[in-house]
């Protein structure tokens, strides 16, 4: 299963899983950050990634600097384990 | 939690092509060591408190209070997972950046159920690469 198909699986579970007037609530409120144009603020193609310093699951400082010392970097943000 | 997952078929390709992968999220650390010890992770989760780096990233935003009742509702206390009561979050967002530290790719939405393909990211990084 691609990632997409299991995304498409935890939506579609989700409908089954919440209670609709709280699904409608979600969704809205997905819908409305997308609608406050958040999406027109975010970080461009072309643009310096702002620097970073920032702590890892181990308590290393991780900066930036460093890692694009060693080539390409993929940077992925999610918001929780939960 | 599927991304991060999805992403780890990618992570030994990525290193060949000599690149980096790194996820952050507002989490405080330990909670990404439960995350990387269960399913594996073989990169780093970088911690991120009150969403400052997503703010410089222009993807954090706050929940709406009535958001904020149905996260506690379903026990995700972000103040507890996160260490600081802002009640923010960044929009789910990957990015590729090339080795000068210029963005090159990036992949944003609201809706954290519409994520890009790790093989997609990794057809970016060859290109940007090569």
């Amino acid at each position: 299963m691609n990632l997409h198909e299991k995304l498409t699986q935890i939506r579609e579970g989700a409908k089954s899983k919440i209670p609709s007037d709280k699904l409608a609530v979600m969704h809205k409120a997905t819908d409305d950050l997308r609608a406050s144009g958040i999406l027109k603020s975010v970080v461009k193609v072309g643009d310096k990634l702002p620097a970073f310093a920032l702590t890892n699951a181990r308590g290393a400082i991780i900066t930036s600097e460093a890692l694009f010392g060693m080539g390409a970097v993929v940077l992925t943000i999610f918001r929780g384990h939960w | 939690m599927a991304e991060l997952y999805a992403l780890q078929e990618i992570a030994d390709p990525l290193r060949e092509l000599g690149a980096t992968l790194v996820a952050l999220s507002p989490q405080k650390p330990e909670h990404g060591l439960s995350i990387i010890e269960k399913n594996k992770l073989t990169f780093d989760i970088l911690s991120d408190p009150a969403n400052a780096y997503a703010a410089k990233l222009g993807i954090r935003f706050e929940l709406p209070p009535e958001l904020r009742a149905i996260y506690q509702s379903f026990g995700i206390d972000l103040p507890a997972f996160n260490g600081d009561d802002s009640w923010t979050l960044p929009m789910p967002a990957r990015m590729v950046i090339d080795k000068h530290g210029i963005v090159r790719v990036t992949e944003v939405d609201p809706d954290y159920t519409v994520r890009p393909e790790p093989q997609k990211t990794l057809d970016d990084v060859r290109r940007i690469a090569g």
